[in-house]
């Protein structure tokens, strides 16, 4: 009896053929660029530490690193409180007013942050609505509400809130209705149904949804840039002037370094609890 | 002479668990055999093999004398009817149907007479530019069958391809399918876990338990005289007692007592063994000594035409099929007795 | 409750909308200034817009990045698709984590390493180099809508296929690829939008000629405050809302005529 030939087993190199290009691509034009960032932290202009020491010690630095984290976490707690509910009215309600609502929120998801920053930016100046009614309550001179640290939350929190909105909103889809009802044939009232059993069961997309604005939140460039306080900045404003402005190589690429490792800190922290695959599903 | 030859088959993932074990048999040409067992039997992996789709940790695959292990699946001339059918949804009917020709480069008009041939034998002439995702289950099911048969294949497998369908049009495509088998005599593996249909449809049945096969009979022959307490069980209702082999080819049962059965045991006294009673063989009587027992009756399960008294003769279960006009005087908690002829116990030695 | 949840929710779904339709509108305002709402409309920042090559170069350049980020980007993401999600085999886990890593870097740290790398290899401010950059950038996205529509494709189809005496490589083309179309097509429009929008990176290496049309609005931002690039800005929001309409209707369209 012979043996039977591999004739309906694959190729065994093919999933490594087939992957090569992308490989080599990234290897070459990602993961090189990334480790000259590692490297020039520790090299320019000379070989050492001293940066990370400079941008651990100097207070103007951690005072940068404590407003980003600060502002950050503001933004991401913001969203929560304002995308929960949206995301209910679109999973619960649902109907003609759910798709309506869930298309708005898709629309402004697809909107580059760039158009919706600089909406922002008329809509909060002084030639915009919201001077004009306060002007109109009396207020005058209306307050400079543009290039302050409220303007640059403001902002942030329209930007990330429709990917807080599609996180909740994702979980909420498979919640299976009838176990609010299975807690009010036991005794449960609304409230309490909600808060000890729907809840709990959104608390997945809440977490998947902060992990992912905190992120995107302490590492934003344009808009903290564009429509914050120039004085006030964040972690990122400060790498891009010191690119810009400075030519300070070194420092930039310290900045950059530090910011990746928190970020790379809250990724695994999550990723430890919950498996990153859960992030991108 | 074998059309179809399994030899030794086995099948394991890289794991100790063999998902096929050792696998043999033989097939007529234009037999319909069905491979019957419940999941996880090896009955699908057995078909996936001889369709070409998994490859065969061990054994041999043959097809009219020669071995089809090193042919890859597109040149194995099989046909195969998927669960869930598989058509192509970006063709319509007649694309679908004419798709193999098309592979064997046949000339168009040639192919369009086929297809108008094998759709008018499966009942779906008017149907031919339709959509397949606009048919109801049935109709797609008959399409995936013309399909598969259009271009004259050496072997037919179905892979449960009645699962999806409600009761009364599953009764109805069995009825087709076989049908279109004796039309057109090609030799047919069908696979399913539902053994009233493979008793409906069959020439001869396989049953699968574990990755192996415990019988390979006509279905009257798996019924009436089942090799394993396996096949006992898994067709048709039936009572599977433990027993030990007593004096005088006697068998002796929890419960009931002294069995009888149609032959004389070929094991010595004191083996342990199993007999099968079907329950429509126990009936209600008077005080016999052997194949008798008291039946408690716990609960009856309504059949409509007949009911299934379901009890214990002392610790041993048993049930108990019944006309429903003679179920009618029962009532959960009589006590009765009952009994059974020899010639209708079958034993089974392990 | 619901109620409660029913008015925050709406305000909230309000607030995400309203500034959106403020920049088509101030697209079309005939004041010179960010005055809102506007004394009244006009085509007039159009024209303007589309006579000043400083503004339509970096329109016609961000198309021109997108597409090649687009083309290149895929090429290199459906092989590796289809190795992930076909095939098992060492290291698979840490491939899949390495090709998703664009997503989780920051891209200002990218810009930071961009910047002196593409200095290095003379890219720097040149359609290539910001293809490049783009095509790591967008990767992960096409990549994941790929492998996705892959893992939900029935592989009976390729299965079916070959049972009726199609080849492997004929089956793909035959049956594969045209029952993923969707997942194409959508994996490509994201790559296209992600490249078309793409402003932290771009900012730093692109450059006056090769300037993109983000880059052009970020300076213009900065500088001065011109209506102008309120048409900067309905342009952008178009060229999203007309490419995610095309592919929706080409959908629909497949849907009602069959083969």
């Amino acid at each position: 009896m012979k043996p039977l030939r591999a004739s309906v087993i694959p190729n065994r190199w093919l999933p490594y053929v087939l992957l090569a290009p992308l490989f080599a691509f990234l290897a070459v034009f990602f993961l090189v660029p990334l480790a000259e960032v590692v490297w020039l932290s520790i090299s320019d202009p000379a070989l050492g530490l001293g940066h990370y020491v400079k941008v651990l010690a100097d207070p103007y630095y951690r005072r940068v690193t404590i407003d980003t984290m600060g502002t950050a976490l503001f933004v991401t707690t913001l969203c929560v409180l304002l995308a929960y509910p949206l995301a209910y009215v679109i999973a619960e309600i649902g109907g003609a007013v759910g798709a309506v609502l869930l298309m708005l929120v898709a629309m402004s998801f697809w909107t580059s942050f760039l158009v919706r920053t600089y909406a922002w930016m008329i809509i909060l100046g002084n030639r915009g609505p919201v001077s004009t009614a306060l002007h109109a309550l009396g207020w005058d001179p209306p307050p400079l509400l543009l290039f302050t640290r409220f303007s640059a939350v403001v902002a942030l929190v329209h930007i990330l809130l429709p990917i807080m909105v599609m996180a909740i909103y994702a979980v909420m889809r498979k919640i299976d209705l009838n176990t609010m009802k299975a807690a009010a044939s036991l005794g449960a009232t609304p409230f309490a149904a909600f808060r000890q059993v729907y809840l709990p069961l959104t608390a997945a997309g809440i977490v998947s949804g902060s992990t992912i604005v905190f992120v995107l939140c302490i590492g934003f460039y344009v808009t903290p840039v564009l429509i914050g306080s120039p004085r006030e900045q964040m972690i990122s404003g400060v790498i891009g002037q010191q690119i810009e402005e400075f030519l300070a190589f070194g420092e930039a690429s310290t900045m950059a370094i530090v910011l990746l490792a928190v970020t790379v800190v809250i990724l695994s922290v999550y990723h430890r609890y919950f498996g990153l695959d859960r992030l991108w599903g | 002479m074998s059309y179809l030859t399994l030899q030794h088959l086995r099948k394991d993932y890289g794991s100790a668990v063999l998902a096929v074990n050792d696998v043999s048999l033989s097939i007529e040409k234009g037999e319909f055999v069905t491979f019957l067992g419940p999941s996880g039997s090896g009955k699908t992996t057995t078909l996936m093999m001889i369709a070409g789709f998994e490859c065969a940790s061990g054994g041999e695959i043959m097809v009219a004398g020669r071995s089809i292990d090193p042919v890859p699946p597109h040149k194995r001339n099989i046909g195969v009817v998927f669960q869930n059918y598989a058509l192509f949804p970006h063709m319509s009917v007649a694309a679908n149907v004419g798709f193999p020709l098309r592979m064997r480069r046949l000339p168009k008009a040639e192919i369009a007479s086929r297809v108008g041939t094998i759709l008018d034998i499966v009942g779906l002439g008017a149907f031919a530019k339709a959509e397949p995702r606009r048919l109801s289950g049935g109709q797609q099911q008959r399409v995936a069958l013309a399909r598969a048969l259009v271009f004259e294949p050496d072997v037919l497998l179905l892979d449960e391809p009645l699962g999806a369908l409600d009761k009364n049009l599953r009764e109805q495509m069995q009825l087709e399918i076989r049908r279109i088998h004796n039309t057109l005599g090609v030799t047919t593996i069908y696979v399913t876990h539902d053994q009233t249909e493979a008793m409906t449809m069959s020439d001869r049945i396989a049953v699968f338990n574990a990755g192996r096969i415990e019988q390979l009979d006509v279905p009257l022959k798996l019924y009436h005289e089942p090799a394993t307490a396996f096949v006992a069980g898994f067709v048709g209702d039936n009572n599977v007692l433990d027993g030990v082999v007593a004096e005088d080819g006697f068998i002796a049962v929890p419960g009931i007592g002294l069995v009888a059965t149609g032959e004389r045991p070929s094991v010595p006294a004191g083996a342990q063994v199993t007999v099968a009673i079907r329950p429509e063989s126990i009936r209600p009587s008077t005080k016999a000594h052997v194949n008798a027992a008291e039946f408690a009756l716990g609960g009856l399960v309504n059949y409509g035409d007949s009911v299934m008294l379901i009890g214990t003769v002392g610790p041993t279960p048993l049930k108990i099929r019944l006309p429903a006009r003679e179920a009618a005087r029962f009532s959960p908690g009589d006590t009765f007795t009952v009994s059974w002829l020899a010639a209708q116990v079958h034993l089974i030695t392990n | 409750m619901r109620t409660t949840f029913l008015i925050v929710g709406v305000l909230v779904a309000i607030f995400v909308a309203l500034p959106i339709f403020i920049v088509l509108p101030m697209s079309f305002s005939t004041s010179l200034s960010l005055e809102f709402p506007p004394p009244g409309y006009g085509i007039r920042h159009y024209v303007q817009f589309f006579h000043d090559p400083t503004w339509v170069g970096p329109l016609v350049n961000s198309f021109v990045i997108a597409a090649g980020t687009t083309v290149l980007t895929m090429l290199l993401v459906t092989p590796a698709a289809f190795a992930m999600v076909r095939h098992d085999f060492r290291g698979r886990g840490f491939i899949n984590l390495l090709l998703l890593t664009p997503l989780i870097v920051p891209h200002i740290v990218m810009a930071v390493g961009y910047f002196t790398y593409f200095a290095r290899l003379h890219l720097l401010q040149t359609y290539v180099g910001v293809m490049l950059a783009h095509a790591c950038l967008t990767s992960p996205v096409a990549f994941l809508t790929i492998a996705a529509g892959l893992k939900g494709f029935d592989r009976n189809y390729e299965r079916a296929a070959q049972s009726l005496g199609a080849p492997p490589l004929v089956a793909f083309f035959v049956v594969t690829f045209p029952i993923l179309r969707i997942a194409f097509l959508v994996s490509g429009l994201l790559a296209f939008v992600h490249s078309f929008d793409e402003t932290t990176v771009a900012l730093f290496i692109s450059g006056r000629d090769v300037a993109t049309l983000p880059k052009r609005m970020f300076d213009a931002i900065r500088l001065q405050a011109d209506p102008v690039i309120s048409v900067a800005s309905s342009l952008l929001f178009g060229v999203v809302l007309i490419v995610f309409a095309a592919a929706m209707l080409r959908q629909y369209l497949g849907q009602r005529g069959a083969r």
